[in-house]
């Protein structure tokens, strides 16, 4: 083989000594740029909040049970919690919990991994029962009139730590299955609303109504009423404006 | 190079081509992950599988660009052009990564729920008619779709039974995917993300790819070609000069409404050939003659001067065409002779 | 339906890579025969490009100077 001196051959192997040198000049930038920009990429990403699961491990509530607008255990006062407090009830996965409806307003106890990220609680129900001849009773709804709150629509249990992030757009394909699984739907508030920065949607569509609003900044107007620590959104659609 | 098809035919410079590339790849996401965002300013760090797809899906991208960038790098600078030599493993990795990337999409935003998870990703947000909040997703699978078609049809035999030119089109679909790419991060990634950084990186790699092209393009029409001049007699055109190529070396000769020519010069004798290899149409103009064969500079392909035929065992044939002398001009008869015909070669003056 | 139709697409893909890769690439391509490890590589293509395939396929068969 008598190829010339600066002519390369894949074939043959060999490689003329400045083409060399000029390849493992643009190589190494090449290869640096595309290093530090993985480092400069890894170290710039976007703090998804707080919010996971509670590493304590499962635990075990009794409350009353309420169905609408979704799933919750009414949680009475304790040591821990002298108001009550509200826990939303998840299934397994992207599904909403397997309850009887004959349950809607009784008490039961429900065991399971705790999802939480400040306010948002969310029990993911491994065990479920009703308490026959337990008397409970849910908490009295105070209304708090009329306000317009700028946030976003996001599935109660990805916005609750189960995955991080749980919010955006680039969740938001993710959002609206798990919102077709009958998640609950909740509005994340941009700043707190009565000490909340989350109230809970009430819809009976499971929000396949606000789907298109999923993910964006969005200003709502509606009614809010609390339930012990649980705040409800009465939102209108009509009146959705997207924000951003 | 082989006269019979190989899975692949390895050599040393693509088991070096290939390790470097997966080295890197490599080395880019443990830094993207353990180092990068292991140590970044937050509070609580995504969980692992939105990083994997973060790192993965930034990968992809720059291997996308990098993979787009070599043609023009070459272009400007011929002494590159080993890394031309394996570009097509260079894209069935980036679509290797691409692949990882959607993986990892799919087994996490669209499992774990009743609806089978493609099914999922295909149909659980297709709101096309709303801004902001269109979907990004789409884009990213058209992107992956064409790449997973060009990494299908990356095998020698493809061109052959495609025929180069349909290849050739077929290939310069990575385009499009590279402006879904784009779109897909643009749609999705930059509308929540609230650092500037991978905005920036976007549209530089964009502008910067163009830029890349536009300079190889100005290098094209300038570099050292020639056009043929009508001569006086039929069907014969007036191709260059004797002098104007080098011993053992090539010179492109672009011809009105048809392929442009590539003529050689070998121990006092001149002869013409197609410029584009029948492997991957590479320039063969801009290679050597190499023990008395033309050599293409893309992979080495071989032809014999006098009748375009690839030395036995190979097969590849290229078109052959006539010349002539008059005085110190060239001239080419434009009509080019069936693959594989002999013409003897014109010997010049002594 | 969608899904659907993308499965029976690729089933038939499948059938004709098979085919393809038994009977037809030893005639229209001298390269190919045999050459057997190479040939699982086609299948991905084999499969997504099937009516292309199919195409040339008659194509080389019937008038092999083209």
């Amino acid at each position: 083989m008598s190829a010339p001196d600066d002519f390369f051959i894949g074939w043959a192997g060999r490689l003329p000594r400045d083409h060399l040198l000029a390849i493992l000049g643009r190589l190494a930038i090449g290869v640096v740029a595309m290093l530090t920009l993985g480092l400069m990429l890894g170290h710039g990403i976007d703090d998804p909040g707080p919010g996971g699961f509670d590493p304590s491990g499962d635990v075990t509530s009794r409350g009353v049970l309420t169905l609408q607008p979704s799933p919750i255990l009414w949680v009475p006062p304790d040591a821990t919690h002298p108001n009550g407090h509200s826990l939303l009830l998840s299934g397994d996965g992207k599904r909403g919990p397997t309850l009887d409806r004959a349950w809607d307003g009784q008490a039961i106890e429900a065991s399971g991994a705790i999802i939480r990220r400040g306010g948002l609680e969310m029990l993911l129900v491994d065990r479920i029962a009703p308490l026959p001849g337990t008397d409970l009773t849910r908490p009295v709804a105070v209304e708090l009139g009329r306000w317009r709150i700028e946030g976003e629509i996001c599935d109660g249990k990805c916005a609750a730590g189960a995955m991080r992030p749980g919010r955006g757009l680039a969740h938001r394909a993710c959002a609206i299955l798990c919102l077709n699984g009958e998640l609950p739907p909740v509005f994340v508030a941009t700043g707190p609303i009565n000490g909340q920065d989350f109230l809970l949607l009430a819809d009976d569509s499971h929000g396949a109504a606000w789907r298109d609003l999923v993910g964006l900044r969005v200003r709502l107007d509606g009614a809010v009423t609390r339930h012990g620590d649980m705040l409800i959104f009465h939102a209108e659609l009509s009146r959705a404006v997207v924000v951003r | 190079m082989s006269a019979r098809y190989e899975a692949v035919g390895w050599n040393r410079s693509k088991i070096v081509y290939d390790a470097v590339l997966i080295g890197v790849i490599l080395a880019y996401y443990y830094l993207f992950v353990a180092i990068g965002a292991a140590t970044a300013p937050i509070g609580t760090p995504p969980d692992g599988p939105s990083l994997a797809m973060q790192a993965s899906g930034s990968c992809a991208f720059l291997l996308l660009a990098s993979v787009l960038a070599i043609g023009p790098l070459v272009r400007l600078d011929p002494r590159l052009l080993p890394f031309l030599y394996n570009r097509r493993h260079f894209g069935v990795i980036t679509c290797a990564v691409a692949a990882g990337h959607a993986q990892q999409v799919l087994n996490w935003y669209f499992a774990f729920s009743p609806t089978p998870s493609l099914q999922a990703m295909l149909f659980t947000d297709t709101g096309f008619d709303h801004w902001p909040g269109l979907p990004f997703i789409p884009f990213g699978i058209a992107a992956f779709a064409i790449l997973v078609a060009l990494a299908a049809t990356s095998h020698d035999f493809w061109l052959r039974f495609l025929t180069p030119p349909v290849w050739k089109a077929l290939h310069m679909l990575i385009y499009l995917a590279f402006g879904l790419v784009v779109a897909h991060v643009a749609f999705g990634a930059l509308q929540s993300r609230s650092q500037p950084l991978l905005a920036v990186l976007v549209t530089a790699v964009s502008i910067g790819l163009c830029a890349l092209h536009l300079a190889a393009g100005r290098k094209a029409v300038l570099a050292d070609r020639v056009t043929a001049q009508p001569a006086d007699t039929t069907p014969w055109v007036v191709a260059t000069t004797i002098d104007a190529i080098g011993e053992n070396r090539g010179l492109v000769v672009n011809l009105p409404d048809a392929e442009a020519v590539a003529i050689f010069r070998h121990n006092g004798h001149l002869s013409a050939v197609s410029n584009l290899c029948a492997h991957q149409n590479g320039p063969l103009g801009e290679g050597r003659v190499v023990d008395g064969c033309i050599t293409c500079p893309w992979h080495g392909f071989q032809y014999q001067l006098a009748d375009g035929c690839a030395p036995a065992p190979f097969t590849e044939r290229l078109a052959t065409y006539r010349l002539r002398l008059d005085g110190c001009n060239v001239l080419l008869d434009p009509v080019p002779n069936p693959p594989g015909t002999y013409v003897a070669p014109t010997a010049l003056p002594t | 339906m969608l899904i659907q139709a993308v499965t029976a697409y690729a089933s038939f893909g499948a059938l004709v890579s098979a085919l393809f890769l038994l009977f037809g690439i030893d005639r229209i391509d001298p390269a190919a025969r045999g050459a057997y490890a190479f040939r699982p590589l086609l299948v991905p293509g084999l499969v997504l490009l099937w009516p292309l395939v199919m195409w040339r396929w008659l194509a080389l068969t019937f008038w092999p100077a083209r």
